[in-house]
């Protein structure tokens, strides 16, 4: 279901919502999807902003219109306008912060007095932090209520595509949907005469002095 | 009527001194005639009823004052003593009688005479009497002198008499205080003159038997003062003077006094001040958020099955006929920003590096299309280009720098941008250095 301001697809699409307490990193999640980039300023969101995502299936393509919310209360204003006409959700909190696991079921029930029967993602984020507050064997909200459950990073991609594949499937109605590789075009060709070729030796000399991203190793692990 | 008198006080202040003496004696002779010399006396000692009219309001002044401050006390202060007010008015009353010098000799000198006219003196008490019973009528000026000329006799002869006397004086003023009251300019004028006689005159101690005949007299002259009372204004001077006056009395001393007065004078001009320090209370606004959810602490199998089960990869990899990866690798992806201003690397995310090239092609050649790609757990592309001739890498700490060709999403337009590709160790970079430089064309 499109809604009116935006581009119709020939593919399926979904108002998925995402909601949770503020700085659990909803739209830092959003934004890894959108361009790979991982946030670390903060910044709380005012409103909504609607981003589209699209996912290669084995059905084919398939796109996801996040709306990601804020999280404070001042900002929320008429958050029950956001969630109508709502698809599927997440819910997210932060595994450092119990206070943001305590008000899960608040989210959950504001959710679901206005979309009845969606499927529903529940999101512990920021697993890579060393001292986390809400343990994994905590966490039993979503047993009750039916829902999900991932711990995810999304600053180390940690199962950070799992919860789309889950609302994919169920939104599908097929539990074997699976992801696919996006379809890699034939990269263009390039001819490197000599004259670009020191411009590129010039760049590889200013890259090297410019000084490296601040980053540590735990990404690997 | 009273205008005049005044006028006549304050342009004649001398002159009845002057003449003190020949109305003395004319007076003492007419005192022995008949009535009718009585009349002809009254209009030649003028002078000296002039002189006795003044020391007579300063007198009634005083009174109605004290009883001002006697009738606040009782109000106030009931059960305490008034010491302090009872010595004010002492000083104030030896004040007058310094003052009135002139006035005390006369009747000191008619003190004998008056022993001599005892029938007459029992006749002026009669009439005193008569006055206090009848509040309404005014007492004359021709009867003070005639007064005042018989009760020094009553007091040298019985001491009984004079107390009995002071008292019936002090009620006969209070009476008169609440029967009429005059206007406020003569209350106001008897006010100024106390207060100046007050603070101009010294103190000064005289013999016992001559302050007892003193005392007695000013009680006598009560009789001329019940007819009168003071306005509201007045009272609140004479208050306040009375106050000051308690105040200078703690401290025992006659500049302290006048310090007093001054201070009575100031506490008594500032106005009062109410503090309202009525506040609503503060509620919070805010609900409180009940959270029912409790936690289980049990350990379940299913949440250890989830656990342990291992993550299965979400997406699965494309066969593609012809194709041979010769170089893989898990790295996180930087790509330099476009934007001038902006100096550092963007994150483009983590994923798995890939080098592919053509089956049945010799490698190393331009024929065999090398390849470069980097894909996210979801399978999206983050890079995509070829490897060329001439390509330079630049390896720092555990990532390697490199120029690659590549279109953005929406872009056609082909530029060269500058990547920056982080590898768990420098032996992953290395390696990776080494399969682009193996794999590129030659020429």
């Amino acid at each position: 279901m499109a809604l009116p301001n935006q581009q119709t697809v020939d593919y399926p699409s979904f108002k998925l919502v995402i909601v949770g307490d503020g700085g659990t990193g909803k739209t830092t999640f959003v934004k890894r999807h959108l361009t790979g980039e991982f946030e670390k300023k903060y910044e709380p969101t005012i409103g909504v902003e609607v981003h589209p995502l699209d996912f290669f299936t084995n059905c084919g393509k398939i796109r996801f219109y996040c709306w990601d919310t804020a999280g404070q209360e001042k900002f929320g204003g008429l958050r029950d306008g956001y969630y109508i006409h709502g698809q599927c959700a997440i819910i997210m909190f932060d595994v450092t912060a119990r206070l943001t696991y305590k008000n899960v079921p608040t989210w959950h029930r504001d959710l679901c007095r206005v979309c009845e029967n969606i499927p529903i993602v529940l999101c512990g984020n920021k697993v890579d932090v060393k001292n986390r507050q809400v343990k994994a064997k905590q966490v039993t909200f979503h047993r009750k209520k039916n829902l999900q459950y991932y711990e995810i990073s999304a600053k180390s991609n940690y199962n950070f595509e799992k919860p789309f594949l889950y609302l994919a499937r169920k939104l599908a109605g097929d539990a074997n949907l699976h992801f696919v590789e996006s379809p890699a075009l034939a990269p263009p060709e390039v001819q490197i005469d000599l004259a670009a070729q020191q411009q590129h030796e010039a760049e590889l000399a200013a890259a090297a002095s410019q000084p490296l991203p601040d980053d540590d190793d735990d990404t690997f692990e | 009527m009273r205008g005049v008198k005044r006028a006549a006080i304050s342009e004649s202040n001398d002159s009845p001194f002057k003449n003190a003496k020949p109305v003395e004696g004319i007076f003492f002779g007419t005192q022995k005639n008949v009535v009718p010399m009585q009349q002809s006396s009254v209009t030649s000692a003028s002078l000296d009823k002039q002189r006795a009219e003044l020391a007579r309001k300063h007198v009634r002044a005083l009174n109605n004052q004290f009883v001002s401050w006697v009738q606040l006390q009782l109000k106030n202060h009931p059960d305490e003593l008034w010491e302090d007010g009872m010595n004010d008015y002492i000083t104030h009353a030896s004040n007058i009688l310094e003052k009135f010098k002139d006035v005390v000799s006369w009747l000191k000198e008619n003190k004998g005479k008056g022993e001599n006219l005892s029938p007459e003196s029992r006749g002026a008490e009669n009439k005193l009497v008569a006055e206090v019973k009848n509040t309404n009528v005014k007492s004359f000026s021709n009867n003070i002198p005639f007064a005042s000329n018989n009760q020094p006799g009553i007091f040298s002869n019985n001491q009984s008499s004079d107390f009995s006397s002071s008292q019936s004086g002090f009620f006969s003023s209070q009476s008169g205080a609440f029967s009429s009251s005059p206007s406020g300019l003569i209350s106001n004028s008897q006010t100024g003159s106390f207060s100046s006689g007050q603070f101009g005159t010294t103190k000064s101690s005289q013999p016992s038997l001559f302050s007892g005949s003193q005392a007695g007299a000013i009680s006598n002259s009560q009789p001329g003062t019940f007819s009168s009372s003071h306005s509201g204004i007045t009272s609140n001077s004479q208050t306040g003077s009375f106050s000051s006056g308690q105040f200078g009395q703690t401290k025992s001393s006659q500049p302290s006094l006048l310090s007093g007065s001054q201070a009575g004078a100031i506490s008594s001009n500032q106005p009062s001040f109410q503090f309202s320090n009525s506040q609503s209370p503060f509620t919070s606004a805010v609900p409180p958020v009940s959270i029912p959810a409790k936690q289980d602490h049990s350990d379940d199998a299913d949440g250890g099955d989830e656990q342990s089960q291992p993550s299965s990869p979400s997406v699965k990899k494309t066969e593609e006929k012809g194709i041979t990866v010769v170089h893989e690798v898990k790295c996180k992806l930087y790509v330099k920003s476009s934007d001038p201003a902006d100096k550092g690397w963007k994150d483009k995310g983590t994923g798995n590096l890939y080098i592919k090239c053509k089956e049945g092609v010799d490698k190393g050649t331009k024929e065999s299309k090398p390849t470069i790609l980097v894909r996210n757990d979801v399978g999206k592309l983050l890079l995509n280009a070829l490897l060329y001739a001439g390509m330079k890498t630049s390896p720092q700490k555990n990532a390697l720098v490199a120029i690659f060709h590549s279109s953005d999403d929406s872009n056609e337009n082909v530029t060269p941008r500058t990547f920056l590709i982080r590898t768990k160790n420098a032996e992953a970079r290395d390696n990776l250095a080494t399969a682009i430089q193996e794999y590129a064309p030659s020429s």
